[in-house]
């Protein structure tokens, strides 16, 4: 087996923001004693001029939250809102990206926001007017037969095939294969990325020990053997 | 037991005096009941707790108390009651919540650390969540305080990296 480490750098970040169809039973809900590091915090204005002192007011009393009470307002925030906030601080970013947030908010997400995705696409249109749709749903009420349906992203245009065009859902992710192209989208954060193929067979895969995405190409179809070629999608975050 | 009265008394001097099981909401000062250093006619002194976020903390102590009795006595209770029940403490939170700035919601947030008092904990984490969802990343910053230790190229970086995010 041949292997294409990071394919695909920017991945890494959506690598992280999976939604989970979860296996992940661990329930690990509280980050509580998450990152010890002091934050980086400091009042952004010395000297204290008179159009400050409020804002000193309510910064001396915010400058007190732990860095483990920030850990729990942003478990509880959409996936979309984080990536976005990444850029707030150097440490925010890292908390963000760190496998120990992704477990924990996955952990959050599986006992509060349970989803399922649905994709389609209209392969018999044509090739300008064929679209790839993803929808994603969650259970408001148990009792109700009804479902809330999200579109969650509208790819345009694709080349389906007619054959195999069905989007698998994996841990959250949606793979589709796209002509010679292979198509991996995050509903939960609306993030796509576009993979080379090899006009052949592709798959996507999730390995759960390792905690990777992978995409595997069908090189050779013999009758008593199949022989893949894999991907590895995105880099590890290091814990 | 439930009717022993338990007075805490907040930073700023001001007392309070609050139902036992209430103040049991709270595992620090259940901690303190269990073994025995709360006196009957000594107030707790809460350091860390001015007297209107301990007004505040108390108010939603006294409104849960009540459900977790009804734990116990769950029993014959059907399930369309528990529901109509959690509905109303929902109600109850949102409108509780709801009444609150921002600045006013980290104090209640640090108090309810301190105090540990899980359940309002995560109430108010995940109101302050929904508060900045939509915010940008210079207005988080100013709300929590947090400087920008990116230089402007990193920053650029990352926001192409994520430009979906910010649409």
């Amino acid at each position: 087996m041949k292997r294409r480490d990071g394919a695909n750098d920017r991945f890494c970040s959506s690598g992280s923001m999976l939604h989970p169809i979860s296996l992940d039973l661990k329930l690990t809900r509280l980050p509580a004693k998450f990152l010890v590091k002091p934050h980086q915090k400091k009042l952004l204005f010395h000297g204290g001029g008179k159009e400050l002192e409020d804002d000193e007011k309510v910064r001396s009393k915010v400058n007190l939250i732990p860095i483990d009470l920030e850990v729990e307002i942003l478990t509880r925030l959409p996936a979309k809102s984080l990536m976005k906030f990444r850029c707030v601080s150097k440490m925010w970013s890292s908390i963000i990206r760190s496998q120990r947030f992704v477990d924990s908010y996955s952990a959050m997400s599986s006992t509060m926001r349970s989803q399922f995705i649905i994709t389609f696409g209209c392969v018999y249109a044509d090739n300008d007017a064929k679209r790839l749709f993803i929808f994603s749903s969650s259970y408001e009420n148990e009792d109700s037969s009804s479902l809330v349906v999200n579109l969650d992203i509208k790819i345009t245009p694709v080349f389906l095939s007619k054959c195999y065009s069905k989007g698998s859902s994996v841990h959250g992710f949606v793979g589709c294969p796209n002509g010679s192209q292979f198509i991996v989208c995050n509903p939960n954060t609306g993030q796509v990325i576009t993979l080379p193929t090899k006009r052949c067979p592709t798959y996507l895969g999730y390995d759960p020990v390792e905690n990777q995405f992978k995409t595997f190409d069908r090189v050779r179809n013999h009758i008593s053997f199949q022989e893949y070629e894999d991907t590895t999608l995105g880099g590890k975050e290091s814990p | 037991m439930s009717s022993n009265m338990i007075m805490l008394k907040s930073s700023d001097g001001a007392s309070f005096e609050i139902e036992e099981a209430a103040a049991r909401k709270s595992k620090i000062i259940a901690n303190m009941i269990e073994v025995e250093c709360v006196d009957e006619d000594k107030a707790i002194p809460l350091q860390n707790v001015t007297g209107n976020i301990l007004a505040l903390v108390i108010e939603y102590c006294n409104k849960h108390i009540v459900d977790d009795d009804d734990d116990v006595a769950t029993e014959e209770a059907s399930e369309e009651e528990e529901e109509a029940k959690k509905k109303k403490v929902d109600d109850w939170e949102a409108e509780f919540m709801n009444s609150m700035s921002l600045e006013t919601m980290f104090e209640l947030l640090l108090a309810a650390n301190y105090l540990n008092i899980k359940s309002l904990i995560d109430l108010v984490c995940q109101t302050i969540a929904n508060n900045i969802k939509d915010k940008t990343p210079e207005e988080v910053r100013k709300i929590f305080s947090i400087e920008n230790d990116f230089t402007p190229e990193e920053e650029e970086e990352i926001r192409k990296e994520n430009a979906w995010a910010f649409g």
